[in-house]
């Protein structure tokens, strides 16, 4: 019966696909086609105004318009879009501020329980923007490269990705938590494909490639980047789930998807790198007290992660390659734990030192680079109960923080008046 | 129709439904996987 088949088909297609020959021509027929759809069809560039893949993160992403003379805005894609981050919305008049952060830039608000209150918060970028409105006779413009548990080789992906925008300055912070520590060293996977193609032009950089992404990150990057229909695939794919999603047996009722109960294999899945570990290899829940955090800092120190280290040299060759005035800062740690937590200050101590050993690799004349924690330097910061990083209250940090940005652009030639910002507090 | 047009029409025909559903998998492929944001 086989056989008849290939014979009618054969016969049919007049022998199309028997022959290497052909078998080549299909191909080429499929990539002239592949082209030829990529010039016809409209594109749908990244939009952060219009984008709906915002309806599932939204909470953390918001627009302060109207508030001040300040303008700072998340360019956070959806977390399911391989483009990641939409352009700045701001003209090219303003002076652009790439501020690259995660959740340890963010300033919670508490709800009556004392519970973090979603969706309103502010950004340690904010705070230093309305302190700062002007820079080089230019009103200043926040393009937040935000994401939530950011992790260092995300933070190196959108730096990469970032610098392309040629900004007018970098603001980049470093996690305590997480700068040295090899457990979790690039989470949010929707990087995967620009990260792969930035450094496959790095020779040099093949082999952190090959660590952080898979081929197929490469391949999806390499075909995006010549073919629209492949580079707007979330835009596509939004729209086919939009129309089938809704048919007989694909219909999830909200019903099913409350009552079933995730197996172990999608509880595992959709676990972040460092709760897996957390789980699986040290067998620690999280409680929110200095001896968990403690526990978490344990494999930064004494060296830290290998990787840790070579991504941190690639961010400092990637910030003076740029020439970009850039401020490279160690994020704030629980001050009260600092000062009192013997465990937490030892800690603090041995990440510092090894990030003052890594100046070397940020040292240049467009970068300012500050491995000590902010609490040495600002203080009055109150934290979320029984958190290393995250914030409730920076009122001091925007001066702080304004005070160093604009000491840089003066440093790197723009008029600015530092004076105007105001003060920053103490300084040792 | 001459057997060799008859084969190039299907070969472009089968090279059009390659690129086709090569699309319909870009689509549909991303965001597979994704650990579930918990905080941090």
């Amino acid at each position: 019966v086989i056989d008849r088949i290939n014979e009618s088909v054969a016969r049919r297609l007049g022998g199309a696909g028997t022959s290497v020959a052909s078998f080549v021509r299909i191909h080429l027929w499929a990539v002239a086609f592949l082209v030829a759809l990529s010039l016809i069809l409209p594109n749908h560039p990244a939009n952060v105004a219009k984008n709906g893949g915002n309806r599932k993160i939204d909470v953390y992403l918001h627009d302060i318009r109207g508030q001040t003379n300040v303008n700072v805005r998340s360019l956070a894609l959806d977390t399911n879009d391989p483009r990641a981050f939409a352009p700045s919305p701001f003209g090219k008049e303003r002076f652009h501020i790439a501020w690259i952060t995660g959740s340890e830039g963010q300033v919670f608000s508490l709800g009556p329980s004392k519970i973090v209150a979603l969706g309103s918060f502010t950004f340690v970028a904010e705070l230093a923007a309305q302190r700062l409105p002007f820079l080089g006779g230019r009103q200043i413009v926040v393009d937040l490269y935000y994401l939530p548990a950011m992790r260092l080789g995300d933070s190196y992906i959108t730096l990469l990705h970032a610098i392309k925008s040629k900004p007018d300055m970098i603001v980049f912070d470093l996690n305590p938590a997480w700068v040295l520590n090899p457990l979790a060293v690039h989470q949010w996977a929707q990087l995967d494909q620009i990260g792969a193609t930035e450094l496959a032009t790095k020779p040099e950089q093949w082999p952190l490639g090959a660590s952080l992404f898979s081929p197929s990150a490469l391949m999806w990057g390499a075909a995006a980047s010549t073919l629209g229909p492949i580079r707007d695939r979330a835009y596509y794919g939004t729209s086919i789930h939009d129309q089938v999603d809704s048919w007989g047996p694909l219909r999830r009722r909200p019903k099913d998807a409350v009552s079933d109960a995730p197996s172990l294999a999608q509880t595992v899945l959709t676990m972040s790198p460092a709760d897996f570990w957390f789980q699986y290899r040290f067998n620690e829940k999280r409680t929110p007290d200095a001896e968990f955090w403690a526990k978490v800092l344990g494999p930064s120190l004494g060296g830290g992660g290998p990787l840790n280290r070579t991504l941190l040299s690639d961010i400092g060759k990637a910030l003076k390659d740029s020439k970009i005035p850039s401020y490279v800062y160690l994020a704030q740690t629980n001050s009260t734990w600092l000062t009192g937590d013997k465990q937490i200050r030892t800690a603090i101590d041995d990440i510092e030192g090894q990030l003052e050993k890594l100046r070397g690799d940020f040292a240049a004349s467009n970068i300012v680079y500050q491995p000590r924690t902010l609490s040495r330097y600002v203080h009055n910061l109150s934290f979320l109960r029984g958190d290393l990083v995250h914030l409730v209250r920076a009122d001091s940090l925007g001066p702080y923080i304004a005070g160093q940005l604009c000491r840089l652009a003066v440093r790197s030639g723009y008029n600015a008046n530092c004076a105007a910002v105001g003060k920053a507090p103490g300084n040792g | 129709m001459d057997e060799r047009i008859r084969r190039w029409i299907a070969e472009a025909g089968i090279g059009f439904l390659v690129a086709l559903i090569l699309m319909v998998i870009a689509a549909t492929t991303i965001g597979t996987v994704h650990f579930v944001y918990q905080g941090f």
